[in-house]
């Protein structure tokens, strides 16, 4: 009985000395949690709200989004998912530099181009694609945070997010700021479309400070305009002094009317016709990697000796590359034996800014459409090819597409059609007609003009198609100081074309140096 | 650098394999110091394909509303003999599709378009009003076999769902003032709300006897309350029409 008194007793103890144990372990959590330092307690961030609460009335009649309750609660939020102290201090401070982002801007509508873009966004078809420059210092995150938040300023349609209104889709400034991010996902990893998130995304890791940019809202050049824009005010922070030129704009002026201009409905004329009709191609067979994966290889060749080697074959940088990626598709094909009754149908997108000046900043490009001939003989490939750029490659081709879409655009019954209706008809068109009709992308960006400033600095840039639903593989391309490089990107395994495509690259005499951002 | 004997290119030092064929690479080449003063400056972060997948929810929570309702319509007319199913059956499932209407466009669509409050409070009434509507036509029609006994929903539930809606937003409107938000569209809708059933007690005349008080109620409520708050806030509402209706 004794014993038992004295085991009870004991077994008592240890319970108390669990509980007092468990309630200290409690209150030390609270404690920690309460020293947290809260953005609430930090006065150069409250500083920071009031300042931007104190706006006039007018600018009060503008689209004033932020709330210091929003911040704080986004702030707090954000905390979470870190592997570390330092990172999540890092954020914290980032997002204090980003609150004072203030694009103070209107809104404005879609152009005619961008308006397939939300109407198809999905994990595998997100018409993104990715600008990247590759500095020779580290990248400073806060300096680049703070040369964001000027060039947000400046081009307030770009970092703009998309609405949905009854009838169109349009663009306002986002809630929150856009804060730069240190690269940990694929590229062109979709951004999700609502109003707390732009239609970019700016990442960062060691060298490179890359832009993703939502097709909706900018095309090639006007994201290379905003690439470099952001580059010049990073290195004017660290103590350059940058004279505006080429695709390079002082981030200290302000946005012009002219550069969100649509300028489709500029050159729509409404008389001439177009005889061009879709086919439906070819698409290259393959195991698809998870979405939101994306395999680039870039390949580096020198600008000069590409030239030269297009020049021997009598055609363009632009041709040349084209004629050898359907060169490449069509020697797969050929090797495994696939399915030859569709033909091999590649996307080569055109600046019409070279047709018809314009200083926009939004999409004002429009797509040829080049067939290959059926088998691997790359001279006769070739041909065709320039025959057909011969054929499409000038302003009456692209305008009788541009009378169609603008026309459609302003038909009085398509107009008042509700949105939902308009992105189902549209959505359903896209994946019989549009996306069928393409096998592949060349993209070529062409020269990148900078200010001679940046050649101190920026050693390479780098441009990257996103994912399509039935173009498995991608070509682009840019050229800066003496160096182009060819991206391939991919959403397959299967790694034969784009083998294939520097093969011939090789074949030619041409010196390749590749890198990939994942070894699949 | 590195250079695959395969392919006869020269690949980045980071990269332990050719990726343009797979070879592992063990032989490198020291005398291209230009392409090598770029490379070195090439980096990636760690990537796994392994990634996180698509977000198959709004897909998904609809094929499964659309199983659940198939079955569910299926059950019902298995349950009740042929014969009587058109003159004295009780369509249950009724209530089910009504029920996973309101459901999929309040829970799933709000979640995966990321819905903010307000536009949730302005969907969510419209959607209560149709439902609560559905379910009463689904009674009416399983009881009486025509129309006769949709009456409580006309006459109490929508106008107060309405009422109720639309005092919520003018709250979040005056509070949040100055601050610009779509809650214009989100009156609009509930206003809607409110009037509609006036509208069929004048043009269908049902008989609702002494009851129309709260249904005429709402309907002046709505008109001059929407009134009101158009000319109290006319730049933020005009605003926001201009962005929502713009065509």
């Amino acid at each position: 009985m004794v014993k038992k008194e004295k085991k009870v007793k004991s077994e008592i103890k240890t319970d108390e000395k669990l509980k007092v144990k468990k309630n200290e372990d409690v209150k030390e959590k609270r404690l920690r949690r309460d020293k947290k330092p809260s953005a609430k307690a930090d006065g150069v961030f409250l500083r920071a709200c009031e300042a931007r609460s104190k706006k006039s009335g007018k600018a009060a009649e503008k689209f004033l989004l932020r709330s210091e309750k929003d911040i704080v609660r986004y702030i707090e939020k954000s905390q979470r998912g870190f592997a570390n102290e330092q990172q999540a201090e890092l954020h914290r401070e980032l997002l204090k530099i980003a609150s004072l982002q203030n694009p103070d801007a209107d809104w404005v509508n879609l152009d005619n181009a961008a308006m397939i873009f939300p109407a198809t966004d999905s994990a595998d078809i997100n018409g993104m694609f990715r600008l990247s420059a590759i500095l020779n210092e580290k990248i400073d995150p806060k300096r680049l945070q703070q040369a964001l938040n000027n060039t947000v300023r400046r081009f307030p349609t770009i970092a703009a997010a998309i609405k949905r209104g009854m009838f169109w889709f349009y663009l306002e400034p986002s809630t929150y700021p856009v804060v730069v991010e240190e690269e940990k996902l694929f590229p062109c990893t979709r951004i999700p479309m609502d109003s707390r998130h732009s239609c970019i995304r700016v990442t960062y890791y060691d060298y490179r400070i890359s832009v993703d940019f939502f097709h909706a809202v900018t095309d090639g050049n006007g994201g290379m305009v905003f690439l470099n824009t952001l580059v010049g005010a990073y290195l004017r922070l660290g103590g350059e002094k940058i004279t505006p030129s080429g695709n390079y704009l002082d981030d200290r002026d302000k946005p012009r009317k002219e550069e969100t201009v649509d300028s489709f409905q500029r050159i729509a004329d409404f008389k001439t016709k177009s005889n061009h009709k879709d086919v439906v191609s070819f698409e290259i067979p393959g195991e698809r990697l998870n979405n939101y994966s994306l395999v680039v290889v870039n390949g580096s060749v020198d600008s000069e000796k590409l030239k030269q080697v297009a020049k021997a074959h009598d055609a363009t940088v632009g041709q040349y590359l084209t004629a050898a990626l359907i060169w490449a598709i069509e020697e797969d094909r050929r090797f495994y034996g696939y399915d030859k009754k569709r033909p091999v149908v590649v996307s080569v997108p055109s600046n019409l800014r070279k047709f018809y000046p314009s200083p926009t900043v939004r999409n004002f490009i429009y797509v040829m459409s080049i067939h290959g001939t059926g088998n691997t003989d790359f001279d006769e490939i070739l041909k065709k090819v320039k025959t057909q750029f011969g054929e499409q490659n000038n302003l009456d081709f692209f305008v009788g597409l541009v009378n169609f879409n603008v026309k459609s655009q302003k038909n009085f019954f398509l107009k008042i059609c509700p949105l939902f209706l308009k992105n189902m008809v549209l959505k359903l068109f896209y994946k019989k007609k549009g996306s069928r009709a393409r096998t592949s992308t060349v993209s070529n960006l062409g020269l990148v003009k900078t200010p001679k400033e940046f050649l101190d600095h920026v050693v390479r840039y780098e441009f990257i198609l996103g994912p399509q639903e039935r173009e498995m593989v991608s070509f682009s391309c840019c050229s800066y100081n003496g160096n182009t490089v060819i991206s391939a990107s991919r959403t397959i395994k299967e790694k034969s074309v784009v083998k294939l495509f520097f093969d011939r690259l090789v074949a030619d005499g041409l010196d390749v140096v590749v890198d990939t951002n994942c070894e699949v | 650098m590195k250079f695959c004997t395969n392919c006869k290119v020269k690949v980045n030092d980071a990269n332990e394999y050719c990726p343009l064929c797979g070879s592992y690479l063990d032989r490198t080449v020291t005398d291209d110091a230009a392409n090598q003063k770029i490379q070195q400056y090439v980096s990636n972060p760690p990537l796994k394909v392994e990634g996180r997948t698509k977000n198959y929810l709004k897909k998904r929570m609809f094929w499964f509303a659309a199983i659940i309702f198939i079955v569910c319509a299926v059950a019902n007319f298995m349950t009740t003999p042929r014969e009587t199913f058109w003159t004295e059956g009780y369509y249950w499932c009724g209530y089910v599709l009504f029920g996973l209407f309101a459901a999929y466009f309040v829970t799933t669509v709000s979640v995966y378009r990321r819905r903010r409050l307000y536009s949730v409070i302005g969907l969510g009434c419209i959607v209560a009003a149709i439902t609560v509507l559905g379910m009463e036509i689904t009674y009416s029609l399983s009881v009486a076999k025509n129309l006769s006994r949709v009456i409580y929903s006309m006459e109490f539930i929508i106008p107060a769902i309405a009422i109720a809606t639309i005092i919520a937003t003018d709250v979040l409107v005056i509070v949040d003032r100055g601050k610009y938000k779509y809650y214009f569209i989100s009156l609009l809708g509930s206003t809607a709300v409110a009037v509609v059933p006036q509208l069929v007690v004048w043009i269908a005349k049902p008989d609702y006897g002494a009851n129309w008080w709260l249904i005429f109620s709402a309907f002046f409520f709505g008109i001059v309350n929407l009134l009101v708050m158009i000319v109290a806030f006319w730049r933020d509402f005009k605003n926001e029409m201009l962005r929502k209706f713009s065509i």
